[in-house]
């Protein structure tokens, strides 16, 4: 049984740094040409991440070896002292929505109940638990006249919900977003904004790749800012900073 | 009707209801597999290398349904799962790996079939003869269609998430790889129970067409599953009741009705047929 002692859904203020998640001299390769090179940090729950960097810097990569889907070429990914793929429940990554074919015949809620598919096994009865578990997360996402409606039938924001309520169903502690504020409106970004900032209160880690600039200090406390290695890493407040940018975003 | 009544008082045809029954059920329901997979053209694919596998089953074991199985099983087997391994190891991908394996041994088959002169008629291979089976046929039919249900109905919610979206899949530990392996068995061993009774033809279109028919009306995976074995069952009794009456060859028969029946659908669903999208598009620009 996991430990889930520190999310505390819908409640603000508990986030304990319980858990951490360490990234330790991380090389990412396709087969010749290198996608990620030295990395090296560490995060706690209750705390958001954001990687900046430009196309091909290997912010894609990085979450795709957090959620364990890569093969790591040197170093070590570790969460809770153990290697990644053992508390891959824990884990939930959510691509980027173009990914994602929006024309599967599920309900929103049918969705979102798939996330408490590794919990359950392929056999054990779907319970009020788990019930329970999915009311929640729609409720979290403001889902619920939305429920019973086809996914294809979501606006770009109501997508983004229903993928984290999905997340919050799985009762992952670590939620890694690839681009999730790519083609919002202002005000769906000022949900998810909102959201992220809850999830981070409820004791999660949030890690999520982000493209805007004058957004990422509001949205996430931490950003590391890649350009296949490691250029920065630290709080958004000191690491988003011309010299580093200019470096991040050169030729 | 009675005339009906007086075919199936005889043996061979109530063999071949019952197997029309059987296959229509079990392909129907794995064709909403292979709807949602997005895998109909692997399947096709596939479907060639029934042939040399059971030129080779012959060769190896002697001419019996157990020989063919054995042979089909072994050559589909090392195919798909070749073409898959290509897949994982190198950047070529397996829509394109399968056709190559699959043409190479087609083409072996059909030299290995000239050469030591087996009895396989390229006809019955394309759209078998549902009135020959014999009822160890059936039970061998019945047997796999069984295994096959029970394999899925364990794996379904595995399955689902796999199919909505592999890397979500794979981030919450399912065994996506495995998962993979286990939908190709399964595909296979489906083709090569309904290839003696109906050929690869017929036993590719059911793999398909209950599940696309049934795509068009539904909005969930389960009613895909459950609604594509329905259609299937009524597809394959229709088209051999039809067959019966007109005596015409079953297994044409059957792959007609199915592909008449889906572009009925296609047009008229109302959820999801082209009038539908033209009456809304008329409605929208009005």
């Amino acid at each position: 049984m996991a430990h889930r002692e520190h999310i505390h859904w819908g409640e603000g203020g508990h986030c304990a740094d319980s858990h951490e998640l360490m990234i330790d001299s991380l090389h990412i390769h396709y087969g010749r040409v290198c996608a990620l090179h030295e990395i090296n940090f560490k995060m706690n729950c209750g705390h958001s991440l954001a990687l900046i960097g430009s196309n091909g810097a290997g912010k894609s990569t990085l979450l795709k070896a957090i959620a364990g889907l890569l093969k790591i070429s040197h170093g070590e990914i570790l969460w809770r002292g153990e290697a990644v793929y053992k508390h891959t429940k824990e884990i939930a990554y959510l691509p980027q929505r173009e990914a994602v074919d929006w024309n599967f015949p599920i309900t929103v809620r049918g969705m979102i109940e798939m996330g408490c598919y590794p919990q359950l096994g392929p056999l054990r009865r779907f319970s009020s638990h788990e019930s329970e578990i999915v009311d929640k997360a729609i409720e979290a996402m403001q889902l619920q006249e939305l429920q019973d409606r086809q996914i294809s039938a979501l606006s770009g924001g109501q997508q983004q919900r229903s993928f984290i309520a999905r997340a919050l169903a799985q009762e992952a502690h670590v939620v890694l977003l690839d681009e999730p504020f790519a083609g919002l409106d202002k005000t769906n970004q000022d949900t998810l904004s909102q959201l992220i900032h809850d999830l981070c209160a409820e004791g999660r880690l949030v890690i999520a790749s982000h493209h805007d600039m004058n957004t990422v200090s509001e949205n996430f406390n931490y950003s590391l800012l890649l350009k296949k290695n490691q250029i920065a890493f630290g709080p958004s407040s000191e690491v988003m900073k011309n010299d580093y940018l200019d470096e991040v975003f050169s030729p | 009707m009675s005339e009906l009544g007086e075919y199936f008082t005889l043996p061979f045809n109530q063999r071949a209801l019952l197997a029309a029954i059987l296959i229509g059920f079990v392909n129907g329901h794995f064709s909403g597999y292979v709807i949602l997979r997005k895998s109909a053209l692997f399947t096709g694919a596939l479907s060639h290398s029934l042939l040399p596998g059971t030129a080779i089953g012959f060769m190896l074991f002697g001419a019996s349904a157990m020989a063919a199985f054995a042979g089909s099983l072994l050559v589909s087997l090392i195919t798909a799962l070749g073409a898959l391994a290509i897949a994982a190891s190198s950047r070529i991908d397996k829509d394109a790996a399968l056709p190559i394996l699959c043409t190479t041994s087609f083409a072996a088959g059909l030299l290995i079939l000239d050469k030591v002169k087996l009895n396989i008629e390229l006809d019955g291979f394309l759209f078998g003869n549902i009135l020959l089976l014999t009822d160890a046929d059936l039970w061998y039919a019945y047997g796999i269609g069984l295994f096959v249900y029970i394999m899925l109905i364990t794996l379904q919610r595995p399955l689902l998430v796999f199919l909505f979206e592999e890397n979500i899949a794979k981030a919450q530990g399912i065994p996506v790889r495995a998962l993979n392996y286990i939908l190709m068995t399964l595909l296979v061993m489906i083709l090569i129970t309904s290839l003696q009774a109906v050929g690869v033809i017929l036993a590719l279109g059911l793999l398909v067409a209950p599940g696309a028919i049934t795509y068009l009306f539904v909005d969930s995976p389960r009613a895909l599953f459950w609604g594509g074995s329905i259609v299937g069952v009524a597809l394959t009794t229709t088209g051999l009741l039809l067959s019966l009456l007109f005596e015409a060859r079953t297994g044409a028969v059957i792959v007609l009705l199915a592909g008449g029946t889906f572009f009925l659908c296609f047009l008229v669903s109302p959820k999801y047929g082209l009038l539908r999208e033209w009456r809304t598009k008329k409605a929208t620009e009005h």
